[in-house]
């Protein structure tokens, strides 16, 4: 005990970096490790696979926060997964949604021509969330997209070297 | 003509008053066959005078009637009339000018040139107007487009470029959509050597279809791994020792896996002192309260590792 009491300040710094990545970073490290431990205890083998996927896209997502639109799509569907009660009512208000913005939105005609369709829905399909996009949101919420993989590709193998070196 | 003329005298019944006397009838006459009608109608002052008359009574009643058949006066030919049909829907205010119907009784010569100068003067207006609609079109379209792309880039067409609002939004469209491929081209590794979009655009999806694999991969791993870390007693002191191993990744040149190793660092200290206190099977009760202020899964997995040691008694090494 005594021993512990000192370690506490000196072992835990508060946190140094300022830089958003590396918050998004510790969020997602956090929040899926404590998944992880969720998951150890309920699932079975069979479906661990499916659980762990869905666990770091759902940590991932509720890392970045409601501020971007892929995250926000991805908490939406969890939670219409979730919350059975409003499953109907929410997933019905969802593509109500979509289809509205996917109205507005993917009609132009200039967008086909300019940069091929092809990847364009390519994209769209990739990127959670991005059926409702223009063009020029679709590419910035790439970009976040991207950076966000990247922080858990990383965290990730961090994670899985521990756990096959121990 | 004939259409006109009689479409006029529906329209009001003042003129048909007007016609019964033989002037009007030769007017009528006159404005379907003879060109040179103003040569032998305007001497006669009274007639003029009687035209003035009822004119102004008109204007009285309505504009567009008195201008129509001041312009009778005047007319040389049935082509000015059909011009001046055609302009008094638009410019009124001028048939109202009383200088004009003086200028009338002094001879077909002036009339002609004053015709003239009406006709002039109407097209200015006419073109004034047009020009005016324009302006007021496209202030309110630069307004429209100005007011919501206030926080945007204030972009001007070069010599040669259109101007209307839509080429203009379309261009600034372009133009971000060039500044995020541009940022994703340094996101993405390799897309810096393509050119063109679509191809960019292939590299970019190529690289987000890989990280997802990847992700995929690595979910997969863990879930084939996970069984041993049962043992909560190993598992935790393996992220004991994680610090070191993050050390050496943050050896790679990435400067995004150097901020990372601090961070990642973090959730694991509060970890690694409910180790040693799992390890020396301390109760909750004996828990340091100075824990409370770190990451807020602590308190969460420090429950979960003391039910753990509850129960380890008798089953948690059995999972060896």
């Amino acid at each position: 005990m005594t021993t512990t009491h000192p370690k506490n300040p000196t072992t835990h710094p508060k946190n140094p970096t300022t830089n958003p990545s590396s918050v998004i970073r510790t969020r997602f490290a956090v929040r899926f490790l404590h998944a992880m431990k969720k998951l150890n205890k309920k699932t079975p083998p069979s479906r661990r696979y499916h659980t762990i996927r869905a666990a770091a896209c759902a940590s991932m997502a509720s890392a970045v926060g409601p501020r971007r639109a892929w995250s926000r799509a991805i908490l939406r569907k969890i939670r219409a997964r979730t919350l059975h009660d409003h499953l109907i009512h929410k997933s019905r208000n969802h593509r109500l949604i979509t289809r509205r913005k996917s109205a507005g939105l993917r009609g132009n005609p200039r967008d086909q021509e300019e940069v091929g369709f092809r990847q364009e829905d390519d994209l769209r399909g990739l990127v959670p969330g991005g059926e409702g996009m223009g063009f020029c949101r679709l590419l910035s919420e790439t970009a976040h997209y991207i950076k966000c993989l990247r922080a858990q590709v990383q965290v990730m193998t961090n994670i899985l070297d521990h756990y096959s070196s121990s | 003509m004939a259409a006109f003329s009689s479409s006029y005298q529906q329209q009001h019944p003042f003129h048909q008053l007007l016609d019964s006397s033989d002037l009007l009838s030769a007017i009528d006459y006159k404005m379907s066959e003879d060109p040179n009608f103003s040569l032998y109608f305007y001497p006669t002052d009274d007639t003029l005078h009687c035209l003035d008359q009822t004119s102004t009574k008109v204007n009285n009643d309505q504009g567009t009637c008195v201008f129509s058949v001041t312009n009778k006066n005047s007319m040389d030919s049935s082509s000015v009339l059909t011009h001046n049909y055609y302009d008094h829907h638009h410019q009124l205010i001028i048939t109202k000018n009383p200088k004009k119907r003086r200028n009338s009784k002094q001879g077909s010569s002036v009339n002609s040139a004053q015709s003239k100068d009406m006709r002039e003067v109407m097209t200015k207006g006419k073109k004034q107007k047009k020009m005016k609609g324009c302006e007021e079109n496209k202030y309110c379209k630069e307004g429209k487009k100005e007011a919501p792309a206030a926080g945007y880039i204030h972009v001007r067409a070069r010599r040669g470029q259109a101007t209307d609002s839509h080429s203009l939004a379309e261009r600034v469209r372009r133009e971000r959509i060039s500044e995020r491929m541009k940022l994703l081209q340094a996101l993405v590794p390799g897309c810096d050597k393509v050119t063109g979009k679509a191809l960019m655009l292939d590299e970019i999806i190529n690289y987000v279809q890989s990280l997802q694999n990847q992700v995929e991969f690595l979910s997969m791993k863990l879930a084939s791994v996970n069984p041993i870390s049962y043992d909560f007693g190993m598992d935790l002191e393996s992220l004991m020792v994680r610090p070191p191993p993050d050390q050496n990744l943050s050896s790679l040149p990435s400067p995004l896996m150097q901020s990372c190793s601090p961070a990642t660092a973090n959730p694991y200290d509060p970890l690694l002192d409910n180790c040693l206190l799992f390890q020396q099977s301390q109760i909750s009760n004996a828990l340091p309260q100075g824990n409370r202020q770190v990451l807020w899964g602590v308190d969460d997995q420090r429950q979960k590792i003391i039910n753990q040691s509850k129960i380890s008694s008798s089953s948690l090494f059995s999972f060896h």
